[in-house]
């Protein structure tokens, strides 16, 4: 169940590191526009899209190694009439008002 | 479990980018609860600082999912934890591909098409993945509190989402 959760976020991150990665020189170009004065942090967007990569890297090595984590669901009660969700042992379901027998 | 219907994603999606949308307009409305700050720091940058980093990402993260809830309330649907987080990946995606855009639009119309272009492939490499991560995170809390009924998974998934996306913009206004 987290592995899905992590290897989606493994490419997320690498996606997210190559925007890190792209950042000042695409910030670079962005500047002629701007009239104020600025500058391009090159260390910090590099430090960063290290972290994405490192994290996504993590997030795959979770993905490959941890073992499935069994989740206890929830018993669904339905109404026959109208399909809501509710209550075990409920006589008269609260959405629709229809009478509900006990099995 | 039931499988994931095409028409979902799309739900997902669309409302995802309707919500892109108004929040590309209403972000600077935001501002408005920072005002007594200002009037006691008489600083504007820590308006910018606190909209950005506490008040967008608490507004964007709850309202980003909307397709999601309302497939959860409508449609009555028993999806397994992965398919709700994949529901949430979309609507990431339509988010920040609409944000994305109008952004886009707005630079275009300030300083010309190459300067749009630019901040539009900018956004496309970092905020769309950040808009994803963040709703991929909140989602699978979602449902995870969709299949076992505690709530504590979503406030907890919905809480590391905003910091997320809090942390990322702080970095981005400091940089």
């Amino acid at each position: 169940m987290y592995k899905s959760l992590t290897k989606t976020l493994g490419f997320l991150l690498i996606w997210f590191g190559a925007g890190w990665l792209a950042l000042p020189f695409i910030a670079e170009s962005m500047l002629k526009y701007v009239p104020e004065e600025g500058s391009v942090n090159y260390t910090a967007s590099f430090a960063l899209a290290g972290v994405s990569f490192l994290l996504s890297l993590l997030c795959f090595i979770h993905c490959i190694t941890a073992k499935p984590v069994k989740i206890y669901y929830k018993q669904v009660y339905r109404c026959p009439k109208c399909d809501s969700e509710i209550f075990p042992g409920t006589e008269y379901c609260p959405y629709c008002g229809s009478f509900i027998k006990s099995s | 479990m039931e499988k994931l219907k095409k028409s979902w994603l799309l739900i997902s999606l669309g409302l995802g980018g309707l919500i892109g949308f108004l929040c590309a307009w209403v972000n600077t409305f935001y501002m408005i609860f920072t005002l007594p700050l200002f009037f006691v720091t008489g600083n504007f940058n820590i308006i910018m600082l606190v909209t950005a980093c506490i008040i967008a990402p608490f507004v964007e993260e709850l309202s980003k999912p909307i397709g999601v809830y309302l497939i959860k309330m409508e449609e009555k649907t028993l999806l397994s934890v992965k398919n709700w987080m994949i529901l949430g990946t979309f609507a990431g995606l339509g988010f920040g591909l609409m944000e994305n855009m109008m952004y886009a639009f707005n630079a275009t119309a300030v300083a010309g098409g190459e300067a749009g272009l630019l901040l539009l492939l900018l956004r496309m490499l970092l905020c769309l993945p950040l808009h994803m991560i963040a709703t991929t995170i909140s989602c699978f809390g979602f449902g995870l509190w969709a299949n076992t009924g505690k709530i504590k998974y979503f406030v907890f998934s919905m809480l590391t989402a905003m910091l997320i996306h809090g942390s990322y913009n702080f970095i981005a206004y400091i940089i």
